[in-house]
């Protein structure tokens, strides 16, 4: 059996790049920083929210939250209560005052699901929103981060 | 004179009520200072997980004591949570103190790994040849060789 100099020269070309992209690899890198919220039904699934509700008696949902920020989140979420022409935006949040809220502490590259339970006193279409809040090291305050989700309601008179 | 038992049992009524009020207001101030040391907390978690030092038993207890005290309602929870808090402080001030060999640790063990994998196209260069020349001698050491020819020879 001969093996000659290019077939050599192979092998070595093949383990060489193996082990640069071995080494990118096995480097830590961070990648784009996110956080998300998502609005799940009562049995933490997606699909068959409510779409009635009767005032003043709770209805329940699930909230997912997941962080990707690269470090540890302290993250609170504010139940508002907005319609079709009043809702936040990516960048402002809803300028009512919070009917619910609750905070979470989550780890980096962790999600989880919390369950809450909503009593609205309005009546009519109503749009329930969740804003999702971070608290900033920097600034040493709660700052929004520009997502939410909502669910249009009809909410009846009890 | 007998007026007087009546009036001090008043007292004390009067006692109690006024130090329940107190311990209410009490609790409710320190709620807020428990949110406060939960923030200051977190930000000395942040601090040093941006500098290395991952600390998820203290992450897991401040998760817990967070859930907690948004759900208590009597003084034993709020013990519970005081003891959670102390204990998360405790945890941070552990991963602060081995702060600089963690952070040793994670550069030798990067720069151990960035060695091996860029020594291995040098040790492949070096080493292949033999190592096939070595398999090339193994497989053949038991051939016989005889004269072209010639007979062959029988040992």
């Amino acid at each position: 059996m001969k093996i000659d100099d290019e077939v050599l020269a192979v092998i070595l070309a093949l383990v060489t790049v193996s082990s640069i992209f071995a080494l990118a690899v096995s480097f830590p890198r961070q990648g784009e920083p996110f956080l998300a919220i998502g609005l799940l039904n009562e049995h933490c699934k997606i699909g068959d929210y409510p779409k009635y509700a009767i005032a003043g008696q709770p209805i329940r949902l699930c909230i997912f939250l997941d962080n990707h920020l690269g470090e540890p989140a302290l993250l609170k979420v504010v139940a508002k209560i907005g319609n079709s022409s009043m809702l936040p935006t990516n960048t402002t949040p809803l300028n009512t005052t919070p009917i619910h809220s609750f905070t979470v502490l989550l780890p980096d590259k962790a999600n989880t699901t919390k369950l809450v339970d909503i009593s609205i006193n309005v009546t009519g279409r109503v749009a329930l929103v969740f804003e999702l809040w971070r608290y900033s090291v920097e600034n040493r305050t709660w700052v929004y981060t520009g997502r939410w989700v909502h669910l249009y309601i009809r909410v009846v008179g009890g | 004179m007998r007026g007087k038992p009546a009036l001090t049992l008043l007292a004390i009524a009067m006692a109690t009520l006024t130090l329940a009020s107190t311990a209410d207001s009490s609790t409710a101030f320190n709620t807020s200072a428990r949110w406060a040391k939960i923030y200051d907390l977190y930000e000395k978690l942040v601090e040093l997980y941006r500098q290395g030092g991952e600390a998820p038993n203290a992450t897991t207890a401040l998760a817990k004591a967070i859930e907690l005290l948004e759900a208590c309602e009597t003084s034993q929870c709020l013990a519970r949570v005081d003891r959670l808090l102390n204990t998360t402080a405790k945890l941070l001030e552990e991963v602060e103190k081995m702060l600089p060999k963690t952070q040793l640790i994670h550069t030798l063990t990067l720069a151990v790994k960035a060695g091996i994998l860029l020594s291995l196209p040098i040790a492949a260069y070096i080493l292949l040849p033999r190592i096939i020349a070595w398999e090339w001698y193994l497989t053949r050491r038991r051939w016989l060789v005889a004269r072209r020819g010639g007979k062959r020879v029988e040992r």
